[in-house]
């Protein structure tokens, strides 16, 4: 005979302990046996015991808290999800009435998750998120590169391209995309200016991209527009796939709409025409493609690498001249999309991670003061029964409701932001891929680990002096305020505070003074007041350089005749746009150097008065005149860097150089100009050669530039209408203002300094109100003794001193430990910096004194408070 | 009427039904008794911690009883009204009546 079926034994005893000692308990738990057994008549077993362990925990829940109950204290604690659900309306009953409390830590929460998510979900786009392409980790760019002028990432010359595409074993595919050309497009009967890049038939196959409409290119007089170019010149017209529009007077049919989310450098390209890129033999000609290559299964990108300078000694020994030391560079295809910024980007990241920090802490003071506070409650609830681990666990849920109200705020907000800086102002991100940021699952998932640690972070310590808590000595206690151990935990979290804000504001510091000495550097251009546009001669209509020339004459002339314009000129390629023509050259009276030797000066060629459009002054000789026309003898203008580097201290003018442009006829120098940073305005100006216009040039298009005596905005409409006026199948594009441009070049890092700033800002105002908060209660909690010394004479001078020594004091602590981990820290940063050392004394010192004094003033408040205390009021209070 | 003899709802129901069971009042009959009566559930917790508050305040007495089940683990406790119980139920009852008189018609379905 199977022994009788009994109520589940944890329960039982559970109860047992629980109810009354005595008769009463036992005929109670007697009662709840027998009716136990009568159900067994009934139902299974199964079901029996279920209702037996359910119908005993209301039970011995009832005997545990009915008693706190009646004191009308909520019910808390428990297990499982009752337990937690009383712990939630706790809490929240605790928040509705401290809403002060409550809103400055939800705030201070939410204002540290939200940078935090802000950042990652631009991190998370740019960086984490793979390209969407097929295999993307496969795709390498191939660059050429010459390691002595220093010309990384240089593009290909197309002989040199397909010597390494038909010679390597490492790479499965490899194709091509030239630089982006500017060209006139014709769709209905405007004429337009667009940027077009001529892609290999393959090149998106490579890639393995798909049209996001239509599909890519095939073959040649095909056309792929861009998602942008497709929005603002068709208004996003699904019927656009299989119209035929002109290119540079060409017909061509668009046969797709590339995805918005494609950026292998077609930064601002419009269309992608076919074009084989690499027929016949065209090496010794020049180099203006971007390769891109995918690794056959089982290659390495350093296998890849060595195969492919293999190579690249064979081409230079087969074209000793062209090629001499050029060799290439391998670097997989998403660093070279977004390794600019990776950096700053990570740096940022970390950035606002100590500011979470800054805002971990101050959270935990103010809980701590709160916990304080409730000591009495903790007291009585520990008496009624609750165990310490029931009021950690209290505690524990008020800290995650707080750190998950705040961070739901702070990821609202930081969605909200992130989605309009990168739709609306995606240029201020001056970011590629930041399109897409946003707060999506894996940001979600981040949002929600940073709040649980939050949470953990700033509530374990709280709890864990709330678990010690003992009844009887802590309602003794409570007269006396906090133990010494907080005191001491308090104390330590606002030297923490000081000492990350000094870390965030040294750097902030170095960005700021790296940014300013950006600003002040002297670009070499006057850029306010000049208005720049794009013209563009392609196509049969000028075919030869004679057309061309006269054509920019009479348009620079009509140009300078209208009211409100100082001068007009053009060149082929803007200071500050990005990209340029360079070619190697040799000072013609001394022996021509080893082909690998030569030196490579940036080529400009320009029209009309360019230099004075510009802004760009005269140090010697002359600019060019009539006299430099197409067939006078060749002439150049140099600038200062390459006339310093063969003729220091003595005058270029008059002396030759040799171009490897046309041909190798020497060029006589007749001015120099000043240096002009042509690539942006952290690179020093490169050696610089400008040639008139009409003495030869590969490019068919001119930017023009026009000086205006006012606003050059106001020109825009008056040179169309001169464009217009003289060819009316021509458009300008990319009309700008200068200063556009030079903004630009500077925005990337104009956008790190200013939201470290604000990060180091956010900090310090933290640390000063956890400062302030922690000074405060001291304050509060010694108003009976400053009263007794007030009484007993103390001057209220000294009591102010007193309490102001004792922030100083946290302070200097702070500092101390701040200044010394910047030093390292700051090294971090080193890459970012333009001319500032990261060790910097100003930077260093300079946060050190602002936070020193931040904290000092955020002193004074609760000091002066002191001073005032009066005896008789102090010696009454509680 | 003193505050110590005021009867909450339950209470009375709790004295009622003890006197209905007469004899066999035992904790258990008594619970069952209020809930088929009331026609409503009556919470373990709450109705024994009523018991234990109406014994403190004299209006109860228990006794030990011998079950008839020889299964049962623990002691069987049979209630009586005390004399002060009875009372109090009287003076709550008077009060109720006082208070609903001339309100038949408000009130409705008197028997």
């Amino acid at each position: 005979m199977s022994p009788p079926i009994g109520p589940p034994r944890w329960v039982s005893s559970l109860l047992a302990r629980v109810l009354p000692s005595g008769t009463i308990g036992t005929s109670v738990k007697a009662d709840l046996d027998q009716e136990f057994r009568e159900m067994l008549g009934r139902v299974t077993s199964g079901t029996a015991r279920r209702w037996y362990a359910w119908e005993a925990l209301k039970l011995a829940a009832h005997y545990s808290w009915g008693g706190v109950r009646s004191l009308d204290l909520p019910r808390s604690g428990g297990r499982g999800m009752e337990g937690f659900m009383g712990n939630v309306r706790l809490a929240l009953r605790h928040f509705r009435r401290a809403p002060g409390f409550t809103f400055v830590a939800a705030g201070t929460i939410a204002l540290g998750i939200g940078a935090n998510v802000a950042i990652f979900s631009v991190v998370n786009t740019v960086l984490l998120d793979p390209l969407p392409y097929d295999s993307a980790d496969e795709l390498v760019a191939i660059w050429e590169w010459h390691e002595l002028r220093d010309r990384q990432k240089n593009v290909a010359n197309p002989g040199n391209f397909s010597a390494w595409r038909d010679g390597s074993e490492s790479f499965a595919q490899m194709t091509s995309v030239s630089m982006a050309m500017p060209a006139t497009v014709t769709a209905a009967a405007e004429p337009e200016e667009a940027m077009v890049q001529y892609a290999s038939p393959d090149f998106f196959e490579v890639l393995g991209l798909e049209a996001s409409l239509g599909r890519t290119l095939a073959s040649e007089a095909e056309v792929v527009i861009s998602d942008r170019y497709w929005r603002e010149r068709f208004a996003a017209s699904p019927t656009v796939v299989g119209q035929t529009v002109e290119l540079n007077g060409l017909s061509v049919v668009i046969v797709g709409v590339l995805p918005r989310s494609y950026v292998v450098f077609g930064e601002g390209t419009d269309l992608w025409a076919a074009n084989a890129n690499d027929e016949g033999d065209q090496t010794n000609s020049g180099r203006w493609l971007m390769v891109v290559g995918r690794l056959a299964p089982g290659a390495t990108l350093s296998v890849a690498e060595q195969e492919l300078k293999a190579i690249a000694v064979g081409l230079q020994e087969a074209f000793p001249v062209f090629n001499a030391g050029w060799t290439v560079q391998l670097v997989p295809l998403k660093d070279e999309i977004v390794g600019d910024v990776q950096q700053a980007l990570w740096i940022l990241l970390g950035a606002v991670g100590l500011l979470l920090v800054i805002a971990c802490a101050n959270v935990a003071n103010l809980f701590l003061v709160r916990a304080t506070d409730r000591q009495r409650e903790m007291a009585v609830r520990t008496s009624l029964g609750a165990t310490g681990g029931s009021l950690a666990g209290q505690l524990l849920t008020e800290s995650l409701l707080l750190a998950g109200g705040g961070a739901s705020l702070g990821v609202a907000i930081a969605h909200v932001t992130t989605r309009w800086m990168s739709t609306s102002m995606p240029d201020a991100f001056a970011l590629p891929r930041v399109e897409g940021a946003g707060v999506d699952p894996t940001v979600l998932a981040f949002a929600v680990v940073m709040t649980v640690g939050t949470a953990l972070v700033f509530g374990l310590l709280p709890a864990v002096q709330a678990a010690r808590t003992s009844p009887a000595g802590t309602l003794g206690a409570e007269a006396r305020g906090p133990s010494r151990f907080t005191g001491v935990v308090r104390n330590g979290l606002v030297i923490a505070e000081v000492s990350v804000s000094v870390v965030l504001l040294s750097g902030a510091a170095l960005l700021g003074r790296s940014f300013s000495a950006l600003m002040a550097v002297d670009h070499g251009i006057e850029a306010e007041h000049v208005l720049v546009g794009r013209v563009n001669l392609a196509g049969s209509k000028y075919p030869t350089a004679a057309p061309k020339v006269a054509f920019f004459d009479e348009l620079f002339e009509r140009i300078a005749a209208k009211p409100g314009v100082e001068a007009v000129g053009g060149v082929t390629f803007l200071p500050m746009d990005g990209q340029g023509a360079a070619n190697s050259y040799w000072v013609a009276d001394r022996a021509a150097p080893d082909p690998a030797d030569r030196r490579a000066a940036d080529i400009r060629n320009v029209a009309g008065n360019y230099f004075d459009a510009m802004g760009i002054s005269l140090l010697r000789g002359r600019l060019f005149d009539d006299r430099d026309r197409t067939d006078a003898p060749q002439t150049v203008v140099v600038n200062r860097s390459l006339a310093d580097m063969y003729w220091p201290g003595e005058t270029a003018v008059g002396r030759q150089v040799v171009v490897d442009w046309v041909d190798e006829t020497p060029w006589e120098i007749i001015g120099v100009v000043e240096d002009v940073r042509n690539t942006g305005p952290e690179t020093e100006a490169r050696e610089t050669i400008y040639i008139h216009y009409a003495k030869g040039t590969f490019f068919p298009w001119m930017h023009v530039a026009v000086r205006a005596t006012g606003d050059p905005a106001l020109l825009m409409e008056t040179v169309r209408l001169e464009l217009a006026g003289l060819d009316e199948t021509l458009a300008m594009g990319s009309v700008r203002v200068m200063e556009e441009l030079v903004n630009r070049a500077v925005a990337r890092p104009r956008l790190t300094s200013l939201f470290m700033l604000i990060f180091a800002g956010l900090a310090t105002v933290l640390a000063a109100v956890g400062m302030y908060g922690v000074l405060s209660y001291a304050v509060s909690r010694r108003v009976r003794e400053i009263g007794v010394r007030i009484a007993l004479g103390s001057e209220p001078g000294r009591v102010l001193g007193m309490i102001v020594a004792q922030g100083a004091r946290l302070t200097a602590v702070g500092l101390a430990l701040g200044l010394g981990a910047a030093t390292l820290a700051n090294r971090l940063i080193a890459g970012l910096l333009y001319e500032i050392a990261p060790s910097d004394p100003v930077a260093l010192f300079g946060a050190g004194g602002v936070l020193a004094a931040v904290e000092l003033l955020a002193c004074a408040i609760p000091a002066w408070r002191a001073s005032r205390v009066e005896p008789a009021e102090a010696l009454r209070a509680d | 009427m003193s505050p110590k003899s005021f009867l909450g709802e339950f209470e009375q129901m709790v004295l009622l039904a003890i006197l209905q069971q007469a004899d066999e009042a035992f904790a258990l009959e008594v619970r069952r008794e209020i809930e088929r009566s009331a026609e409503r559930t009556v919470s373990r917790g709450a109705f024994y911690t009523t018991l234990d508050r109406l014994e403190r305040k004299g209006f109860v007495r228990w006794t030990d009883a011998v079950s008839q089940d020889t299964r049962r683990s623990g002691p069987l406790r049979r209630f009586a009204v005390t004399r002060a119980g009875l009372v109090a139920l009287r003076e709550s009852r008077k009060a109720f009546d006082t208070l609903s008189r001339g309100l038949d018609r408000l009130l409705g379905e008197t028997p």
